[in-house]
């Protein structure tokens, strides 16, 4: 008895040491990194809060080696880099500023190099001084020393220098390379739940406003005129009632029959290389539609919208990867052979869908159709006809709203095996979603809104009919 | 006068007649015998349904043909009045309203009638339309097998062939291509889809270097010196195509030497056609990177046939490939034709940067060729521009009657010698012509923009996009608003039905 109590105050003191702590920190920390950058299990305030932990413990330990050795003090001050310049990476992701992030993450990025370059210059020079620079006779390998036979007689410090420049330059970059590539294993659930496939009806209440009854004296000396009967207005009041519950399934709450408890309907922004892939993202454009979507049709949605490298759709399993994934943009779309084959992937044997909006020129559509021949050479595409699913359920949409034509003026559609894997849309809806609706005309923006709601709906039903049909 | 009176006839006649925006189509059309059968109100109110159909009114002529199936159900054009409704359901991009309730309609009421049998095919491509592949596939094979002799069977034949050719599947292609080339009676509706195989098939064999093969292919369709035309301009096509390939390069010459051997043969044939046969080996010299042959060809041509502005002008294009100019235009000079040599001396002095030299020959032009006067003060209005002379530029626009395009471009001359207003006047102007509006609109806001009206021209790409919300220029308005001012409140928005 008395030893396991000793024990157990042994590890209470030992935990207690300012080392211990910074080591468990230091292993929460590159879990949440991971977290942050692969799994996204936790909000942007959580990891912008653990971030904001490592404050303390690095004022401790500066404080601690300040007067005590100023390399080391150094060295913390280095090193407290990392958390800070995620802390400011994450904070603005949780005001929903997604280009401000992605540039402090690469001022991040660029200072970290820096600072790494700093060091190892330090590092070198000191070892050069430190070492003998003897006149032996065999050749002599060791980059410190100036004496190296690859940095030649002449100019070896400049050499040195050059030398150590390209392999830091060199290992910095294969190190991010690796981490980059880092795709984990994400999941996608849709929320539980149930409902009809059945459009939204709209249900108009009409209250009479009473005439007033007048009684005028014919001998009056008044002159009195009474209002003519059609003259009298209606107040028409339109209520939007959900008579049905949109879904798919008999559970209770509206959702999606092969959905977990904890499962949201999620927007995910791909990624690419070449454009403007986060257009209209800060104004709200993606957050309102999911908030729109959640609102009108009763589903858990997620609180915020994802940015996702087209790579990292092949971290998600079958039959746990997104219905859906939106893209948009006005500039170029460069998109890798290998960038090309995860996305045939995931719209073919993951039963995906790509829903891509034109953000502005012809030019994107006429390279989104040239990536769309590469992705799925044997299907052509077609006009999304308006008495198709996606264009009736949950809403009826009797034409097709667009913001500005950006070359064509209908939508077009890749089928597969009667489902529609790829909607484009030419006029921009996203910015109808934005905050302020891009001064559209209100039966416009809410057009656009219906539309998303319709494409959304269309692919977590297309996605969770394929999950019931080959469940094992 | 005494034509005058005939000529006015013919314009009130074609006033009187009502004029359709498009014709029916085959599958469109009435039968004869069905129409012969109704009565005279059915045909009135199949005639009203029509005018709308053709004049692409489609909701109007929705309503027109539901109304002949409510009030003349039993009438003998009541399938063709169903199979109509399918039709412009089509047209109102509902494909697959017009399949369930329309084309299936006649298939299940009147199941005996030619009709139906169009509406078999059409329920196939409703499947097409709606990206259904696999059951298009299949209803296309079944129309083959159950109605060999029909119109439809020869469409279907061309829809399957199109999805061979896009699933890359050779050899389904090749067996609809010999079908189609070979085997099948070439009738009225037939002989130009068959054509088409046949020349399809000759391509296919002229790439795989058999040049006898896609000859005989070809021989399908043309005979005599037509075939000798066809064969030429496929193979020298090939041959240029193969020859862009290190890897098919050997195919190519392969090909060619076969093409040459054919044509000496025929030259010693035909030697009547001896100076077009002359022309085409040349051209094929001209693929294959041979200028001496070629050169040696118009020698020779010059020889038997005498030189004439033909020959002259491609020697002159020979010297001009051998940056031989001089030679070139010595030739052009001895043109039969003054008017189309001194136009080629003046397009080769644009192409020599010799403006001034250009614009004196486009003003001899316009003395000896009046008639088209216009096109030369244009081309001189060109090179004051290319001399950076705006304001000469502006009066000799001002000088030709083409409204509003010489509008636009004095425009352009204006703003660039910082007159805006008067560009945004002409701009104004242009905007009478509804075409032209949305472009005016939007070069009235870069005017202002070069102006530093920064306010104005905002206000202009807004104007843009909410007056024209569904043409090209509000989607360069919208992006223009967006990418050079960050404003994203561009007034756009429409519905396209």
């Amino acid at each position: 008895m008395m030893n396991i109590r000793g024990a157990w105050d042994s590890l209470q003191h030992h935990v207690r040491q300012p080392i211990v702590v910074t080591g468990i920190y230091a292993l929460l920390w590159c879990l949440l990194w991971l977290d942050a950058r692969i799994w996204f299990r936790f909000e942007p305030w959580f990891h912008a809060l653990w971030f904001l932990a490592a404050a303390p413990i690095c004022y401790y330990w500066a404080k601690h080696f300040r007067k005590k050795s100023k390399i080391a003090f150094r060295a913390v001050l280095s090193f407290s880099w990392l958390p800070a310049s995620q802390f400011f990476t994450s904070l603005p992701l949780v005001f929903s500023k997604y280009n401000l992030s992605s540039s402090i993450a690469n001022a991040g990025l660029f200072g970290a190099f820096f600072i790494g370059l700093a060091w190892v210059v330090w590092w070198v020079d000191r070892e050069t001084k430190r070492t003998n620079d003897s006149h032996e006779k065999k050749r002599i390998w060791d980059p410190r020393r100036l004496s190296a036979w690859y940095f030649g007689r002449k100019n070896p410090k400049l050499r040195q220098s050059v030398f150590t420049l390209v392999s830091y330059t060199f290992i910095f970059g294969l190190m991010l390379l690796i981490l980059t590539k880092l795709n984990g294993c994400s999941l996608y659930e849709a929320p539980v739940g149930g409902g009809e496939e059945k459009q939204l009806r709209q249900v108009v209440k009409i209250q009479k406003v009473e005439k007033k009854k007048y009684v005028i004296n014919p001998y009056s000396s008044v002159l009195f005129n009474p209002p003519p009967i059609d003259d009298v207005k209606l107040r028409v009041l339109e209520v939007t009632e959900h008579l049905y519950k949109i879904g798919q399934g008999k559970a209770d709450g509206a959702g999606y029959s092969a959905g977990t408890t904890r499962g949201k309907v999620r927007f995910i922004r791909l990624k690419y290389d070449g454009g403007d892939w986060e257009q209209d993202m800060d104004r709200g454009s993606d957050l309102n539609l999911l908030t729109e979507y959640g609102v009108r049709l009763g589903h858990k949605v997620s609180d915020r919208p994802e940015p996702m490298e087209i790579r990292r759709l092949k971290a998600f399993p079958a039959r746990k990867s997104p219905p859906m994934v939106y893209m948009t943009g006005q500039q170029g779309i460069s998109v890798s052979d290998a960038e090309i084959k995860i996305l045939r992937e995931y719209l073919l044997e993951k039963h995906g869908m790509l829903f891509a909006d034109n953000g502005g020129s012809s030019g994107w559509e006429g390279q989104f159709v040239g990536m769309m021949r590469n992705v799925l050479p044997k299907v052509e595409p077609i006009s999304v006809y308006l008495d198709h699913p996606i264009h009736s359920i949950p809403y009826q949409l009797p034409k097709l709203p667009i913001v500005a034509p950006h070359g064509r003026s209908n939508a077009l559609g890749w089928v597969v095996d009667g489902r529609l894997v790829v909607y484009y849309h030419p006029g921009d809806i996203g910015d109808a979603w934005a905050d302020g609706h891009s001064g559209v005309p209100r039966e416009i923006w809410e057009s656009c809104y219906q539309l998303g709601v319709n494409i959304i709906y269309y692919a977590h039903a297309q996605y969770n009919q394929w999950l019931e049909n080959t469940e094992e | 006068m005494h034509l005058r009176i005939p000529i006015l006839i013919i314009l009130c006649l074609q006033l009187l007649i009502p004029q359709n925006a498009s014709a029916l189509e085959n599958f469109e059309q009435i039968q004869v015998k069905t129409f012969e059968a109704m009565r005279e109100v059915e045909r009135y109110q199949l005639k009203i349904a029509e005018k709308h159909y053709t004049n692409g009114n489609f909701k109007t002529a929705l309503a027109e043909y539901e109304k002949f199936l409510t009030l003349y159900e039993t009438s003998p054009g009541a399938p063709y009045a169903q199979l109509m409704w399918s039709h412009t359901m089509m047209h109102l991009k509902k494909p697959k309203t017009a399949l369930r309730e329309g084309f299936q309609s006649v298939i299940d009421y009147w199941p005996e009638s030619n009709e139906a049998t169009v509406a078999a095919y059409c329920m196939a491509d409703a499947y097409r339309t709606m990206g259904e592949v696999k059951a298009a596939q299949e209803r296309f094979r079944f129309l083959i097998r159950e109605y060999p002799d029909h119109e439809i069977a020869i469409r279907s034949r061309t829809d399957l062939l199109h999805y061979a050719r896009l699933h890359k599947d050779r050899e389904e292609r090749m067996a609809l291509l010999n079908e189609l080339a070979f085997t099948l009676d070439r009738t009225e509706v037939s002989k130009e889809t068959c054509a088409n195989a046949a020349r399809e098939s000759a391509e296919i064999h002229f790439f795989a270097q058999r040049f006898d093969e896609g000859k005989k292919a070809l021989a399908t369709n043309h005979s005599g010196r037509e075939l000798l035309d066809a064969v030429f301009e496929l193979s020298e096509k090939t041959v240029s195509h193969l020859l862009k390939n290190d890897k098919t390069r050997s195919s190519a010459i392969n090909l060619a030497d076969q093409l040459i051997a054919s044509l000496e043969q025929d030259i010693t044939e035909r030697p009547d056609e001896g100076k077009a046969i002359l022309y085409r080996a040349a051209g094929l010299n001209a693929t294959l990177g041979r200028p001496s042959e070629i050169w040696k060809l118009y020698e020779e041509v010059a020889r038997r046939y005498g030189t004439d502005d033909d020959l002259r002008s491609r020697m002159a294009d020979w010297f001009k490939a051998r940056d031989k100019r001089d030679e070139a235009r010595r030739l052009y000079e001895e043109f039969e034709n003054p008017v189309a040599g001194l136009k080629n001396i003046a397009a080769m002095d644009l192409e020599d940067d010799k403006i001034k030299e250009a614009m004196e020959v486009f003003r001899q032009l316009i003395e000896i060729d009046g008639d088209h006067a216009d096109d030369y003060l244009w081309s001189i209005a060109e090179c004051w521009e290319k001399l950076s002379d705006w304001k000469k530029a502006i009066a000799t626009y001002r000088q030709i009657d083409r409204f509003p395009q010489n509008h636009f471009r004095m425009a352009s001359c204006h703003r660039r010698i910082k007159e805006y207003d008067e560009a945004i006047v002409l701009y104004n102007q242009c905007k009478v012509v509804d075409k032209a509006a949305p472009e005016a609109s939007l070069q009235i806001g870069f005017t202002y923009e070069q102006a530093g009206e920064k306010e104005k021209a905002i206000r202009t790409f807004q104007l843009t996009c909410k007056r024209y919300p569904k043409s090209g220029q509000a989607s360069k308005s919208h992006a223009h608003l967006q990418n050079k001012y960050n404003i994203n409140v561009t007034l756009g928005g429409a519905e396209e039905e």
